[in-house]
């Protein structure tokens, strides 16, 4: 198979299962839920509200019509209005989406930084102390409740230590005095692009609690899985080689043999990256950060089941992307991939 | 001839695998303390669950009934954990709280692999449309988020224990429909497998009695380590607020209405997600420890 | 006569394992001149490699050089460090192994490892580097070097692969080459063109070669002197006519006669008796006296040095010909 071929094919896939995912939010939204027109209505409707409701949302037609009617809508960007807040859904995505992308892309570079060095050098150092001290942390990473790790966080630095903030995102004397003003929505960034150091160091203070409860359990994935990796590719002929050839131990372990185990190494950040879309929901109740994770537990509690598929539709969008992009990234990484 | 077909032909690791995977387990103790530690840890748990109105002096607090007159004691000699916000004893709420916990973890897996082991079974012995088709299902359920397929659906139900429950394994099966077909796959060209077809034994028959024991070591080795992420992902929906209903004591819901309360009093939550911390990390040690035994791939890395 | 550019001397390595202490390389000594193709040969097992590997500093966990001296230019490689030892590899020696397409890196293209070597030992910049590669390539025989450059490992045929693995070593200017066992995962044909290279690039550039090998007929071919390794030490060794032709070691008789032959045709094959000691534990006395035809008892007991018979630095350690075994 050819490298385009290969790509055709990934991408062919990627479009299948989109649509796939369109139906099935789609039957979750209008069909599971006994009376999506009752609870649009809200508590004790008459018949008749009901029923202009039910005619309002289209729920009158048969079923394949309001499948594509809610495709178009879905394409044309009109995820739908919130029951809850009766205010259009695509304007809160484009507050709450690049918040929580930013909680999110900071946890995987904390992930990327700690988690590769460590499951490098615990690869390489096999059975010595910072091996079984790296299996330790990396375990407990991936038991520990995110959201009960974010309470002790905050219990010893912000209570006992008093050293960084509670949560939200930015104080609010900061918001007054020197605000950020949105271009990407995620702060630290467009605090960084105005120059407005006051807001970026601000910003970066509230956000590195919840990024880093987050990325406990990607740093725990990411160690195991480049350990073992490292482990099997340190015992190639290779790798002898290089050192035979007196390439420096730092270079040999970091450069050529990182870059054969990098591809499990980087399927497991792909799903650690959809780990935290959905882990930031609890990460960010529990820092009161206003990100899709807060939108969609409000909706949850409120039944707001439009709120709660358009969530769940654009992160597994956001996913299926991530995923076409990481074999892409295999494929341009190891030749040998795509003759698979 | 159908059922009854002579197997001394076979060799006798595949003759003896139904007894496998207890040697298995067996095998992980004695190399790993650890895991023994483990097995302790989910053994005193499961058994506080289950005789907990035995256990503690406050079983209607357990089950729920609020003790105002003593909210927020601190852990003391009467109150071991101490008390929450509605006075009730928190380590009777733990005990509580193992019930659904704990269950929710075996019954997602149990579910999961009651779905996913037939299918990939079937697809993998098949192969063809028919593995295409299943496979491609697959495919799409593990498109999704799977936290948040399960809130969408547990939402979409109505909160509570059963439909989170099946929420849950709802978007865990497919793991097992992979792993089971994969395996099976394997299994298909070997040649006692070929020599049962030739002789005539129907293809339910050979599934069930030659395929089914083979595979049964990789789903064990799954099955463990995913116990303690079914009840991680239990907790987080009866924390995002689905699954039981309040007074039913849950360790998810315990951190979530102690949450308010953390900072100062940090007792109630903080049991609750010590209960769930210990839990999950026994489960993945034990599976850890299993796998090494299992898998000779990463035996040869670890020793 | 010329100093040697590299001399192993009484060299000692053992392997502490959970089995017992493995004696791999049991008083190693040998020496090779400027210029020279020397074989080491002998059976799997008998420490030939890890000498090899010891010459370079990389005895492999669990190992250890317990004695002796490993002299390159007269100075003892054993004393470098790490720092030092990083310069010689690859630099002054270098080394190539058995199997080319496992010794090439799969995810980088060969380009950018060879120019990777050739940057860490001399400091050029990247199209310098790229430049010494590819008349490195030309030099040993590669067609098209800017394609294969560009080239992934697995696009190589395997002799190809073995030609940029010469090309890497040699490129970077290396006085000793170390071939362990260069041909051995190769087709017949593609063996003779990679030896003759070998030959070819002694003589175009004068670098040393350390050959080691379990194949005697690699070593007629292409070696200027030989020694014949057995249980981590040399029980044979002089150039490679004297001790081909006018073996004395009964250890390289039987071996010789292990050899397929035309001249033996119809006759049984000849073997061994026995099997190589496992250097758990070793015998006392020679080392191969429990598989020796001509064992007299003193061979049980001691253990025999080395004896030099003629002018030519034919010297075999065997009691036939010491002065204890004369008595």
């Amino acid at each position: 198979m050819s490298r385009w071929e290969y790509i055709a094919r990934r991408l062919l896939m990627a479009v299948v299962v989109l649509i796939s995912v369109s139906i099935i939010t789609f039957l979750i939204a209008r069909v599971v839920p006994s009376d999506p027109a009752a609870a649009w209505v809200g508590p004790r409707p008459t018949q008749e509200q009901i029923a202009q409701a039910a005619r309002q949302l289209g729920l009158d037609r048969p079923l394949y019509e309001q499948y594509l009617r809610y495709m178009r809508d879905i394409l044309t960007g009109n995820f739908g209005v919130s029951i809850r807040t009766h205010q259009p859904i695509l304007r809160d995505l484009r507050v709450f989406l690049p918040a929580t992308l930013e909680l999110v892309l900071a946890g995987m570079l904390m992930a990327v930084l700690i988690g590769i060095p460590l499951g490098v050098l615990s690869g390489a150092g096999k059975g010595s102390l910072l091996d079984h001290l790296t299996r330790l942390v990396s375990i407990a990473g991936v038991s520990m409740p995110t959201f009960w790790l974010g309470l002790l966080l905050q219990l010893f630095f912000f209570s006992r230590l008093g050293l960084l903030p509670l949560s939200g995102r930015l104080s609010t004397e900061i918001s007054l005095t020197s605000p950020v003003v949105p271009i990407t929505g995620m702060y630290t960034l467009d605090a960084l692009v105005a120059g407005n150091w006051v807001a970026f160091k601000d910003a970066l203070w509230h956000l590195i609690l919840p990024a880093f409860t987050l990325a406990t359990y990607p740093i725990g994935l990411t160690i195991r899985m480049t350990r073992s990796t490292m482990i099997e590719v340190l015992q190639e002929k290779y790798i002898l080689a290089a050192r035979a050839a007196g390439i420096p131990e730092r270079t040999v372990l970091f450069v050529l043999a990182l870059k054969n185990a990098i591809t499990p190494t980087l399927t497991v950040l792909g799903l650690s990256f959809v780990y935290s879309l959905t882990g930031a929901i609890l990460v960010e109740v529990i820092f009161a950060w206003p990100g899709l994770g807060s939108y969609v537990t409000d909706a949850v509690l409120s039944v707001d089941f439009p709120v709660i598929v358009s969530v769940t539709l654009v992160v597994t969008v956001f996913y299926v992307f991530i995923n076409l992009f990481l074999d892409l990234a295999q494929a341009a990484i190891d030749p040998r991939v795509t003759l698979q | 001839m159908t059922a009854s077909v002579d197997l001394t032909g076979l060799p006798a690791d595949i003759r003896t695998s139904r007894y496998k995977e207890v040697g298995l387990m067996l095998q992980a103790f004695r190399r790993d303390p650890l895991a023994v530690v483990s097995l302790v840890v989910i053994l005193l748990f499961v058994l506080g669950a289950v005789f907990a109105p035995w256990l503690t002096p406050y079983p209607d607090q357990g089950l729920g009934n609020p003790n105002i007159i003593e909210k927020f004691q601190p852990p003391g000699p009467t109150h071991p954990l101490g008390t929450d916000y509605l006075g009730r004893d928190v380590l009777a709420r733990i005990l509580y709280g193992g019930r659904s916990s704990l269950s929710i973890g075996f019954l997602v897996v149990i579910i999961a692999v009651a779905i996913g082991i037939p299918l990939g079974a079937v697809a993998g012995y098949y192969g063809g449309r028919i593995d295409n088709l299943i496979m491609r299902i697959t495919d799409v359920f593990l498109a999704f988020p799977p936290l948040l397929l399960a809130i969408a659906i547990a939402a979409a139900l109505g909160s509570s224990f059963i439909n989170a429950m099946i929420a849950i394994a709802f978007t865990w099966w497919p793991w097992y429909a992979r792993l089971v077909r994969a395996q099976t796959l394997s299994l298909r060209e070997l040649h006692f497998v070929e020599a049962a077809r030739s002789m005539g034994v129907s293809d339910f028959t050979i599934i069930v009695q030659h395929i089914l024991p083979n595979v049964m070591t990789p789903v064990l080795v799954q099955a463990t380590m995913d116990i303690g992420s079914a009840i991680l992902t239990g907790a987080a929906i009866s924390f995002v607020g689905l699954g039981v209903h309040p007074p039913t004591a849950d360790w998810g819901k315990m951190i979530s209405t102690g949450r308010i309360y953390f900072i100062e009093r940090p007792w109630f939550a903080g049991s609750a997600g010590a209960a769930i911390f210990l839990v999950t990390l026994s489960f993945n040690l034990l599976g850890d420890a299993i796998r090494d035994v299992a898998d000779p791939r990463t035996r040869r890395a670890v020793s | 006569m010329t100093e040697p550019l590299l001399s192993v001397e009484d060299l000692y390595i053992r392997f502490k394992t959970y089995a017992g202490t493995v004696h791999a390389v049991n008083g190693m000594s040998f020496h090779i001149h400027p210029g020279e193709i020397f074989g080491l040969v002998g059976e799997s097992g008998c420490g030939k490699s890890v000498t090899g590997l010891a010459v370079l500093g990389m005895v492999p966990y669990p190992g250890e050089v317990i004695a002796g001296r490993i002299l390159f230019h007269g100075e003892n490689l054993l004393q470098k460090n790490r720092r030092e030892m990083e310069q010689i590899r690859g630099g002054r020696i270098a080394m190539i192994f058995q199997d080319p397409s496992a010794s090439l890196n799969p995810v980088f293209t060969v380009g950018s490892q060879i120019s990777r070597i050739i940057r860490h030992h001399r400091r050029v910049d990247r199209h310098e580097a790229r430049a010494l590669a590819l008349a490195g390539f030309e030099a040993v025989g590669l067609p098209d070097p800017a394609r294969i450059f560009r080239a992934y490992p697995h696009e190589l045929s395997g002799g190809m692969q073995q030609r940029v693995m010469i090309a890497m070593a040699l490129a970077s200017g290396a006085e000793l080459l170390i071939a362990d066992e260069p041909t051995t995962a190769l087709d017949v044909t593609i063996q003779a063109q990679i030896l003759a290279l070998l030959n070819d690039l002694r003589a175009a550039q004068g670098v040393s070669i350390l050959l080691i090998t379990h194949d005697l007929g690699v070593v007629a071919e292409t070696c200027d002197r030989v020694g014949v390794a057995y249980a981590g030490s040399i029980v044979e060794t002089g150039p490679t006519a004297q001790v081909l032709y006018q073996m004395k070691h009964p250890y390289t008789r039987g071996l010789l006669e292990a050899l397929p032959r035309p001249s033996h045709r119809g006759k049984a094959l000849q073997s061994i008796p026995g099997s190589v000691p496992s250097g758990l534990d070793l015998p006392s006395g020679c080392p191969f006296w429990p598989r020796c035809p001509e064992v007299m008892d003193i061979c049980r007991e001691q253990k025999p040095l080395p004896t030099r018979l003629d002018e030519v630095g034919h010297r075999v350690a065997c009691h036939l010909y010491s002065r204890e075994g004369q008595r």
